[in-house]
């Protein structure tokens, strides 16, 4: 049976912040784990936040790791819809 | 006094002037054959040619109405309106009023062109029924109406969120422009994550954009981030068929390739630059078109279009007929020079065989050569008749409909030659020759069903030679004129005696008198008595004249002459330009 993982991320999801990001979620990545990420402190995102969860999606699916954003403010929402991507929000703040 | 002084002025009132007749003369052949796509073709490359004109020479009135003209025949052409839903009538009212403006401009009339503002705006409220184009300045923002679907492909420099330039900032600009209809991320160059620096892009766009706005205008969005993103413009459908059609209405003299697709807005400036930079650094040759296709600036489809068009280009300028105006006197005096060379050649040829000097290779061959020259002097000189009958096709046209009348023109041997100074003589005889045959000779439709003819009418014009003289019968198959009402009409006007006797071609002769109508009502077409006499007049003036003869309800016919002018008499029959007679030789010899 998956472990289940939640991380929460304490900041924006902004290129200011990606860099230390990163790392981090990369280290807390274990196979068969089913991962939350919380954005509830995440106030803002920009295109390279954008991009960190697509490349945290694929490394979680080449790990068969399942992934959740959970507490999604209005404003990260936006820019995912605006990008039309479905990255199994669950929920919103 | 003329403000068309200089040679950029007249160059552009001869060729507005030759457009305009073109435009007239191919929406009479469009009337009857709507369905015909090369004439819309030829229209609208003529509307193209002269609003481009009149846009260098900064004449906005003729630019912009020829621009509503131009847009409707854009639509015939690419088949969106068919050309029977655009009546003639409204497209001809607009080649009316731009010749009145053309001939405002010439007679230096700011004024006058002022005076045609309201019609200029009333005409293209009338053509803009046909294209939804409001009838507005051509550099207003266009017509949401217009919308169509552009497929942009975008992606980045690594650096740019670096920079704080972030793709999602400009691409919600895009939709200022219009509506994004969808919108692709791209990860596909996302690497490994040993490799993923997190602060550089690696994401790319593929955008729907439902916009009026042109190539330009969407990359002008970009343009804070344009050296640091790549940006591919795929026109909606629509916008690319039109853009054909651009490329094939381009008037002639654009030669590079990559201009003449800025021009028609199948690629920008930026687009044209970035393209010749990289042929530019690329190790091995390549053409503009190869590069702008492989950078995924333009479809390869346009570039074959632009490339056959510059092919075109090129081709009619080797081929070109160049107009060329030159003194009358010039001419004549070169026919003379010729005439005389040739005539001396031929003395030293009779000599040199009289006393066996080799000289007969050369000096024959000196006078095909002299031949040669007086047939194309001859052409300089000359013109087909048919250039006499240029408003003829409108004239009868426009005055069938005001008369309810219905009418066939045929000319029959338009093509020969005569003198250009007679040419333009005739025009005005043929003119009223012709108006007066459907006003006073063509029965209506039902007068004429009523005495069996066919309801359409026909006046019927055939050329001859005829010795050094053209004969020209203009015949209708109308209702004839009556000498009974001839004499009639004559004597209540005291022109003739009621007791006296006349012959019926005596009494026909009465139409060539000064202030001889028979006309019932006086229209503005004829039956104000003026006309005939002048007619006559014009001919004698020409050393020529002009008869009558009429079947009562079978139709009249006028067979004018028109001997050859004297720079004509030794040029023609032939070739045989030395049948000449003394009086020319005397005149050729002093010119010379």
């Amino acid at each position: 049976m998956a472990t289940h993982c939640r991380i929460e991320l304490e900041g924006d999801l902004t290129v200011h912040r990606v860099a230390e990001w990163w790392p981090r979620l990369l280290a807390s990545l274990a196979p068969d784990t089913d991962l939350s990420l919380s954005l509830a402190s995440a106030a803002r995102i920009d295109s390279a936040g954008v991009q960190m969860l697509l490349m945290l999606r694929r490394e979680t699916v080449a790990r068969r790791m399942s992934l959740r954003l959970e507490d999604v403010r209005p404003e990260v929402q936006a820019l995912l819809e605006f990008y039309r991507l479905d990255m199994g929000v669950a929920g919103e703040v | 006094m003329s403000v068309a002084g200089d040679d950029f002025d007249s160059s552009f009132l001869s060729e507005s002037g030759e457009q305009l007749a073109l435009l007239e003369s191919l929406l009479l052949q469009l009337e009857r054959n709507p369905d015909d796509i090369a004439l819309a073709d030829a229209l609208l490359r003529s509307a193209h040619t002269l609003k481009g004109s009149a846009g260098m020479m900064g004449l906005s009135a003729i630019e912009q109405l020829a621009h509503a003209l131009e847009s409707v025949l854009e639509q015939l052409r690419s088949g969106a309106l068919v050309a029977a839903a655009v009546p003639v009538s409204d497209l001809l009212v607009a080649v009316d009023l731009l010749r009145k403006l053309v001939g405002s401009w010439s007679l230096g009339d700011p004024a006058g062109l002022r005076l045609y503002e309201a019609e200029c705006l009333r005409v293209q409220e009338t053509l803009a029924r046909y294209t939804d184009l409001a009838p507005v300045r051509m550099d207003a923002v266009p017509d949401d109406a217009d919308a169509e679907v552009w497929t942009l492909e975008l992606s980045f420099e690594p650096g740019v969120l670096r920079q704080g330039l972030d793709p999602a900032y400009f691409l919600h600009h895009l939709a200022h422009l219009g509506r994004i209809v969808d919108l692709k991320v791209h990860d596909e160059r996302l690497p490994p994550a040993a490799q993923y620096q997190p602060e550089d892009c690696y994401l790319s766009f593929t955008v729907q954009l439902e916009t009026s706005a042109d190539k330009a205008d969407i990359e002008q969005v970009f343009a804070f981030v344009r050296s640091d993103c790549h940006l591919r413009m795929h026109p909606p459908a629509s916008r690319q068929r039109a853009l054909l059609s651009r490329i094939r209405a381009l008037p002639e003299g654009r030669q590079r390739l990559a201009e003449l697709l800025v021009e028609v807005g199948a690629i920008t400036d930026e687009e044209m630059r970035r393209a010749l930079a990289l042929q530019a650094s690329g190790a091995h040759p390549r053409s503009i078109g190869e590069v702008l296709v492989d950078a995924g600036f333009v479809d390869a489809e346009l570039v074959s279009a632009a490339v056959e068009k510059q092919a075109d280009n090129r081709a009619r300028q080797a081929g070109e007929v160049e107009t060329v105006r030159v003194p009358r006197e010039s001419l004549e005096e070169l026919l003379a020079l010729v005439f005389n060379m040739a005539q001396v050649a031929r003395n030293v040829q009779t000599q040199a065989g009289r006393g066996g000097v080799s000289l007969q290779g050369e000096l024959e061959a000196m006078d095909v050569l002299a031949g040669e020259a007086v047939g194309t002097a001859r052409r300089l000189l000359m013109l087909p008749v048919r250039e006499a009958f240029r408003r003829s096709h409108r004239a009868l046209r426009d005055l069938a409909r005001e008369l309810g009348k219905e009418v066939e023109l045929s000319l029959q041997g338009e093509e020969l030659e005569v003198d250009r100074l007679q040419v333009e003589r005739l025009g005005e005889v043929v003119l009223h020759l012709l108006r007066n045959a459907l006003d006073h000779g063509i029965e209506t439709p039902a007068e004429r069903e009523a005495v069996g003819k066919p309801r359409c009418g026909r006046i019927t014009v055939s050329l001859q030679r005829d010795g050094d003289s053209l004969l020209m019968n203009l015949a209708d198959d109308g209702r004839g004129i009556d000498p009974e009402q001839l004499r009639q009409r004559a004597v209540e006007r005291g022109l003739l005696r009621a007791d006296a006797c006349h012959s019926e071609a005596e009494l026909l002769e009465l139409i060539f008198s000064p202030g001889f109508s028979t006309a019932r009502d006086i229209t503005r077409v004829s039956g104000r008595g003026v006309g005939l006499d002048v007619v006559r007049e014009t001919l004698r003036a020409l050393r020529g004249d002009v008869t009558v003869s009429t079947t009562s309800g079978t139709g009249t016919c006028f067979i004018l002459r028109l001997p050859a002018s004297a720079a004509q008499r030794t040029l023609l029959a032939d070739g045989s330009w030395l049948v000449v007679d003394q009086t020319q030789r005397s005149i050729h010899y002093k010119a010379a």
